[in-house]
């Protein structure tokens, strides 16, 4: 229970300011129940604002305090980190969300918005009222990894992780490891072949005594939380249970099949550009690209292919990122074999972006031709015998038509996430519309997810190319790194509670848990229902099942949800 | 074409002080915009932006609520 | 920073890679110390309004990650701080790490922001992209991390360094330019008392050395304080009485009450000494008493003496010769300072001037009621000094024919140079190489010669000798007495006399308090700002001011004074030519309104030397100066801006109250954007693509669209490259909001009467023909480059470079964030641009990297 509250309420730099009156909101809970000090902020969550809430907890000896500010997404951990630092429970600290779920839905009537300002402030006073200090379980961690996928992500990441001196299990369910790398062909920007990489990567993993690679390997089934996993797989034949500490997801790409006729694709003079490059590379004759037995003269590359489906029902709206720079290389590494080669490129955007600009200027200088082509008039292709022959509307030209013919027509793919159907409905990995794994914040958290414990890198998470797929799975290593090498995580408190007394042992509440967090004990005379505190996530969905209203979660407790109601009605109640 | 050139920022700021105080003596009876503070001052009003604001930023000044039909916010001295 | 020297990884650079791997890094539980140039950590991210392509507001983002990183347990920030040097030591490096002087100190600072209100230097705000001015004294962001005020100070002023009393010049200039006159006054006296005396006869070092004086002439600061002095007498007739609050139990004896000692007096009275000053004759004042009321007018030295004499523990005995040293010590005084000055000894002249019309020139000067007699005579000064001057202009205005004689050439006169023009101009004959015997037709003759030190004190004591004296701390053979002035020196002027009086008071504060004398240093100024140091700040292109006109008396020859101080609004004016050449002005506004007595000139650099296993170079980018693109106008026109401009006013804490167009202040209603701005252009030899531009475009368009909705916006782009997760469908969003898009290159821009800008662009999509758009703002997206400042530490060990200069990986593929030099890691924009979302992730990986190095090295591999 809090009887000395300490209210913040936040202007943020006039997010909340411009559309609500924050003075108002201050001065109109100063009164309430239990409020010993208010006060507004221009940032509430700026070093030197934080630090001022410090010295008002200590100073006026305030056991809760409510911020009003943005969305506890931003800075819950942030201000119980605060709390905890100014010698308060972080669970006495409430946070109302004035921004989101007020001023920013409200733009428009300064008053209205201000008044539900104020019954938000005031519920999230009585909720801090009703609060009770709750202390983080300590879970002690496993110091190892289980990494799943064995291509250039995972590899590189089980690494990275030896490196640190943390045990790193890959599982790939392929019989060798690698995953695309294998028959890439040519890589930028240093001209190796892409199995070269893998290559080398297993030389250093063969010296290390704590990685462990499981081929033809799956997931079966994943118990435990954050910190402490305990991971049934199983490689070959054998079954094995790991305990690792923490899960991370490189299952990569695929390549994006185009459809039947899509742009011409069966026809055996339309490849795609995966393939255009095991072509590359496996080309012999010297000075002249072979096709089929035939010399290929003219080479035609359409972009955007499985990418970019804006108007598309269902289509992949997204754009595949490393497609305009491997196609520009490709075309360079076609030019070496054969410089007489005639190289057309339709495109949408020349997405060369940094340094890989450099190849896009390169083709220019030795004489590829660039035509472009909107998403609503895509190039028409036909065929007589074994020419292709592409029309497009070049926008270059104003929308006229252009004849373009070929001996070869490479379509650029895109990538396409990999299904893992048994494994999201193991790990229960969130994924975004795109179909990639969706990370926490695309800005400042990408390679976390929701789930504890869970990491994704490389191209699970989104398309990308090489390094930067190895720069994300080396980020998740860090990220694990960080997490696993105290030992021990705290695992929130705020998880389901059983009020004994009330308990009938009904056992209705047992399938409502999708993480089969309850069971039942026997208790003095009856049995009742036992929630373990390491599996439970505080979702709450086992609450409304209880015909005895004898579940709550710890710092939503039926008398803090109550006393929030009661308080946001307020004015209702008075009339 | 007009070759027109303007003094860089580095050299319109020595004059801040020098016109915080006209400005203030300008804006002491009615509120006015940038152009018209302008021409009273006889200043480029490129550069009377940059006092405005430096005042603004001071706390020595404000802007008043504008139409949305207006193309310019009005400056009123600011209470203490 | 506390005494422990060794961490684990350093992390060059505070920005949000920086931030990430330093939070990473001490998660694991590695000690980390993160370096920082500016006063708060937070790089280019904190300064953003809003980030694509989730549109969070970016300080929403950044601030809790600033905020973790500061109070992380494992992780020590260094602000204001540079590394200087990184150097292999064994299997280790060691780097040497220079914290700049803020002369804040940070742990009574409480950021209120009330030095920055009062300061008088206005300076570019950097972190507004110099839209706006901000203070000397400043607190870098209102988001800033530590929220410290630091003062920006590149050195001393050459006019306040070159002033041998220490008076703080460009202060006084600054306070002037702010109207702050009263503070002025104040300042002054903190170094010197005598303002209105020095108002009118000092020889102004300090203009000399003005850094104006390259162009069309030094500020008028003698004329300035006049003004300062004046303004001052006038509102204060009459001093108030001044009590220091702790009167100590010492004593001090003064004498000769020139203007050395009368100056020694107030340093030491301010101090709280009981000081007597023994004058043996009937006026307080010495040699200056003598100047003529054309110069000084006799009033104002009267109100300069009294402000001294106001102190109430200094008492005055006038018509009191000392005749011995020994007595003033019993009678209790502990230290002694002899000022005496100089005199003059009539058995000292030449024979053939004992007749009866020679007077000699001091005795001319004190004896007023001679000068009816000199009416229509001709009267000869003999002498070339400053005396002789005096002498000769006196005459002048009591109508008489002068001449003045030298015996030497007028390079040897140790007159003043404006004296001896003055002189002649108000008539006087000059006469050179003229010899005594030989004078002829001379009803007076005023011999001048320099009077020599008077030691006649000294006869009987320990000191006798020819000549007195001093050592470096102005302090004679006998400890307890000290000198200075004339006394010492000879004959000098004004100037000296206080410097060498303010050090002997200085000194004489230490013996007192048995203070050993070497060990605390008189003047410990930072250095003079160099003339070079001063042009590259203003680029080579120095404002244009006006020349100073003094105002001068008409009746050149009348007896009052002949310069008059000029109007208020006139000293204003002047004062703006100011051009701050040492930054902070010490006007001391600041010092006096912290309420927490934060500020401390006293702080200077401080140099730290660490031992670390890994270093990790995080120090971001550069952004393109669109000035380079001389087409588009940036710099020349000012409706157009950069993009970080553009973010800026964007921004929450920006620096205009909405969005509107610096020309003007008009809200605009009609705006481009020109894409690939210093990028994909060999022109400017940056051939490659800066990544991040047409998505941080499409965000402001998105932004400006919703704090504009009425207005127009065209984007003039090449390829539009949204390439990262969520940016395909962030374009699709902005296409949605109605902005247009223009495929062709702008070839440049035109400005018409009104600001608007007029651009000559190729529609490539429409029909190819050249068409020209009308504006009323236009906003460049300029491209990032690298900072090549991330080379600088790397004297020795040579860290390599990729083409673009950018911090080279040597395998990116497979070994991201690592470099040539084993051990050195770097993450972020430091390698190559990229977003918010890459550099995290780069950072991450740069983290992955250092640990593993740590861990390896402690494996004993």
């Amino acid at each position: 229970m809090s009887d000395k509250i300490g209210v913040f309420v936040c202007y943020c730099g006039g997010n909340i300011s411009d559309f609500v009156d924050v003075e108002k909101v201050k001065d109109t809970i100063s009164g309430e129940e239990g409020v010993a000090f208010a006060k507004t902020n221009m940032f509430t969550c700026s070093d030197s604002a934080q630090t001022e809430m410090i010295n008002a907890i200590k100073e006026k000896n305030l056991d809760g305090i409510v911020i009003a500010s943005c969305s506890p997404k931003l800075h819950l951990k942030t201000f119980q980190n605060m709390a905890q630092r100014a010698g308060l429970n972080p669970y006495q600290y409430t946070q109302v969300n004035i921004r989101e779920q007020c001023s920013w839905a409200h733009t428009h009537n300064k008053e209205a918005a201000t008044e539900k300002a104020i019954d938000l402030v005031r519920a999230g006073i009585a909720k801090t009222r009703n609060s009770i200090p709750l202390n983080p379980l300590r879970v002690n961690t496993v110091n190892q990894a289980l990494i799943i996928g064995g291509g250039i992500s995972g590899l590189r990441c089980a690494l990275a992780l030896s490196e640190m001196g943390i045990f790193a299990h890959v599982v790939e369910k392929e019989s060798k490891i690698g995953g695309n790398l294998n028959d890439i062909g040519i890589i930028f920007p240093d001209h190796k072949n892409g199995y070269e990489l893998i290559e080398e990567l297993e030389k250093d993993i063969k010296k290390r005594a704590n990685i462990n690679i499981y081929t033809n390997a799956k997931l079966i089934k994943k118990q435990g939380s954050v910190g402490n996993f305990e991971c049934d797989i199983v490689s070959g034949n054998e079954k094995l249970t790991l305990n690792v500490g923490s899960i991370i997801l490189t299952t990569g790409f695929k390549p994006y099949t185009p459809e039947p006729n899509e742009l011409g694709y069966g026809h055996p003079n339309v490849i795609t550009l995966v393939d255009f490059k095991k072509l590359l590379s496996n080309n012999s004759k010297k000075g002249e690209l072979i096709f089929n037995g035939q010399r290929v003269r003219e080479i035609t590359y359409v972009y955007c292919v499985g990418s970019r489906e804006s108007t598309k029902e269902d289509g992949n709206k997204y754009c595949s990122r490393y497609c305009c720079s491997a196609a520009n290389y490709t075309s360079l590494l076609a030019f070496d074999i054969d410089p007489k080669l005639k190289q057309y490129h339709i495109y949408r955007d020349i997405r060369t972006y940094g340094k890989y600009e450099e190849y896009y200027e390169e083709n220019l200088r030795r004489g590829a031709l660039f035509f472009k082509y909107d998403e609503e008039n895509p190039p028409d292709i036909s065929s007589k015998g074994e020419r292709i022959k592409i029309l497009v509307k070049d926008r270059l030209i104003a929308k006229d038509d252009i004849l373009i013919p070929c001996d070869l027509l490479v379509l650029v793919n895109g990538m396409v996430a990999n299904e893992n159907a048994e494994l999201n409905n193991i790990l229960k990995t969130p994924i975004g519309k795109d179909k990639f794994y969706n990370e926490i914040h695309p800005k400042l958290r990408p390679v976390e997810t929701v789930i504890d414990g869970i990491f994704i890198a490389g191209t699970s998470q989104g398309p990308k190319n090489i390094s930067e797929s190895v720069t994300s799975s080396m980020a998740a290593a860090s990220k694990t790194a960080s997490l696993l090498i105290k030992g021990y995580v705290n695992i929130e408190p705020t998880i389901a509670h059983v009020i004994e007394e009330k308990c009938t042992g009904c056992k209705l509440c047992e399938h409502s848990c999708p993480y089969e967090a309850i069971s039942f004990v026997n208790k003095t005379d009856k049995v009742i229902a036992d929630i373990n505190p390491a599996i439970c996530k505080g979702c709450g969905g086992c609450v409304p099942d209880c015909p005895e209203d004898a579940l709550e979660v710890l710092g939503y407790t039926h008398s803090q949800i109550n006393s929030m109601i009661d308080s946001m009605l307020l004015e209702a109640k008075e009339c | 074409m007009l070759k027109k050139f303007i003094r860089p920022p580095l050299q319109v700021i020595k004059n801040e002080m020098y016109f915080h105080e006209k400005i203030a003596s300008l804006l002491k009876n009615e509120p006015k915009t940038i152009p018209e503070l302008s021409q009273e001052l006889n200043v480029p009003s490129y550069e009377v932006t940059m006092h405005l604001m430096a005042m603004r930023r001071y706390n020595l000044v404000e802007e008043l609520p504008k139409k949305r039909r207006d193309d310019y916010y009005k400056y009123a001295l600011k209470e203490k | 920073m506390s005494d422990y020297k060794k961490f684990d990884a350093l992390v060059v650079g505070g920005g949000i890679a920086g931030m990430e791997s330093s939070i990473l890094l001490g998660d694991m539980g590695f000690k980390v110390l993160l370096v920082e140039k500016e006063s708060s950590i937070g790089g280019k991210m904190i300064l953003l309004s809003k980030v694509f392509p989730t549109l969070d507001c970016s300080s929403c983002i950044s601030t809790p990650k600033m905020a973790a990183t500061a109070a992380h347990n494992n992780i020590t920030v260094l602000n204001y701080s540079e590394v200087e040097e990184i150097k292999k030591k064994e299997d280790s490096f060691t780097a040497k790490i220079l914290k700049k002087a803020s002369f804040v100190d940070p742990a009574k600072c409480t950021g209120c922001g009330q030095c920055e209100l009062a300061c008088t230097v206005p300076l570019l705000d950097q972190f507004n992209c110099d839209l706006i001015p901000r203070r000397a004294a400043y607190i870098a962001f209102p988001q800033a991390v530590p929220k410290k005020a630091v003062i920006e100070k590149f050195g001393t002023s050459p006019c306040t360094f070159v002033c041998p009393v220490g008076i703080k010049a460009h202060g006084l200039v600054s306070l002037s330019r702010s109207g702050k006159f009263e503070e002025a006054y104040l300042l002054y006296l903190e170094d010197s008392p005598m303002v209105g005396t020095l108002s009118r006869i000092c020889s102004a070092p300090c203009e000399k050395r003005c850094t104006r004086n390259q162009l069309e002439g030094s500020i008028p600061i003698r004329n300035i304080k006049r003004y300062i002095a004046d303004k001052h007498f006038e509102s204060f007739p009459t001093p108030q009485k001044k009590e220091p609050k702790n009167i100590l139990d010492k004593k001090i004896a003064i004498v000769g009450s020139g203007p050395s000692g009368l100056s020694a007096a107030y340093y030491l009275a301010k101090k709280g000494y009981k000081v007597t000053i023994f004058e043996s004759s009937d006026k307080l004042g010495g040699k200056l008493q003598l100047i003529p009321e054309y110069l000084l007018p006799k009033n104002l030295l009267d109100r300069d003496i009294e402000e001294i004499t106001s102190y109430q523990n200094i008492e005055v005995k006038l018509n009191t010769t000392v005749s011995s040293l020994g007595k003033l010590k019993e009678d209790g005084f502990e230290a002694v300072l002899l000022s005496t000055g100089t005199c003059h000894d009539k058995g000292e002249y030449p024979d053939v001037l004992k007749q009866k019309n020679v007077i000699d020139a001091i005795s001319f000067l004190q004896n007023k009621e001679s000068y009816e007699a000199l009416s229509s005579k001709n009267v000869v000064v003999f002498g070339g000094n400053n005396i002789a001057m005096h002498c000769a202009r006196v005459a002048l205005r009591h109508k008489a024919n002068v001449s003045i004689h030298f015996e030497k050439d007028r390079i040897d006169m140790s007159a003043s140079k404006k004296e001896i023009d003055d002189a002649v101009n108000e008539g006087a004959k000059l006469v050179l190489n003229s010899q005594l015997d030989k004078l002829e037709n001379a009803d007076f003759i005023i011999y001048s010669i320099d009077p020599k030190p008077d030691l006649s004190l000294l006869k009987g004591s320990e000191l006798e000798s020819s000549s007195l004296k001093v050592n470096e701390f102005q302090q004679t053979q006998i400890p307890w007495i000290f000198a200075c002035g004339d006394v010492t020196s000879g004959h000098s002027n004004i100037l000296k006399a206080i410097s060498t009086s303010k050090k002997a008071a200085f000194y004489v504060d230490l013996f007192l308090n048995n203070i050993d004398l070497h060990s605390e240093k008189f003047d410990d100024r930072l250095p003079a700002v160099k003339p070079n140091e001063i042009k590259e700040r203003y680029n080579s292109s120095f404002p244009k001011h006006m020349q100073f006109l003094p105002h001068l008396r008409a009746d050149k020859l009348s007896l009052e004074e002949i310069e008059q101080t000029i109007s208020e609004e006139e000293i204003k004016k002047y004062a703006t030519g100011c051009l701050d050449c040492g930054g902070c002005s010490e006007c001391h506004q600041c010092v006096n309104i912290c309420p927490a007595n934060a500020i401390d000139f006293s702080i200077r650099p401080v140099n730290y030397e660490v031992e670390v296993d890994t270093v990790i170079v995080s120090t971001g980018f550069k952004l393109f100066d669109a000035s380079k693109k001389e087409i588009f106008g940036f710099g020349r026109f000012p409706n157009v801006i950069d993009a970080m401009q553009m973010d800026r006013i964007l921004a929450p804490t920006r620096p205009y109250n909405a969005v509107i167009r610096p020309s003007d202040g008009k809200v605009p209603s009609n705006i481009a954007m020109i894409l690939c701005v210093g990028s994909r252009d060999k022109k400017v030899n940056n051939n490659i693509c800066s990544r991040v531009c047409c998505m941080y475009s499409l965000k402001q368009a998105q932004l400006i669209m919703g704090a504009l909705p009425v207005a127009d916006l065209t984007i003039y782009y090449i390829d539009i490259r949204a390439f990262g997760k969520g940016y395909e469908e962030f374009y699709h969003q902005a296409k949605e909001m109605g902005i247009r898009f223009v495929k062709g290159k702008v070839a440049r821009i035109e400005e018409d009467e009104e600001s608007n800008l007029n651009l000559f662009y190729e529609d490539i999509e429409e029909d190819g023909q050249v068409k020209i758009a009308n504006h009323d703002m236009v906003i460049l997206s300029v491209g990032l480059l690298s900072n090549t400042s991330a080379f600088e530490p790397f004297k020795d060990l040579k860290l390599d470079s990729d083409e673009h200069m950018f911090v080279k990986e040597v395998d990116e593929n497979i070994e991201p964030a690592k470099t040539s030099i084993d051990g050195i890691f770097v993450a972020g924009t430091s390698t190559a641009i990229k977003d918010i979302p890459d550099s995290v992730l780069h950072a991450g990986a740069a983290a992955a990297q250092a640990a593993g190095y740590i861990s390896k090295k402690r494996r004993g591999l």
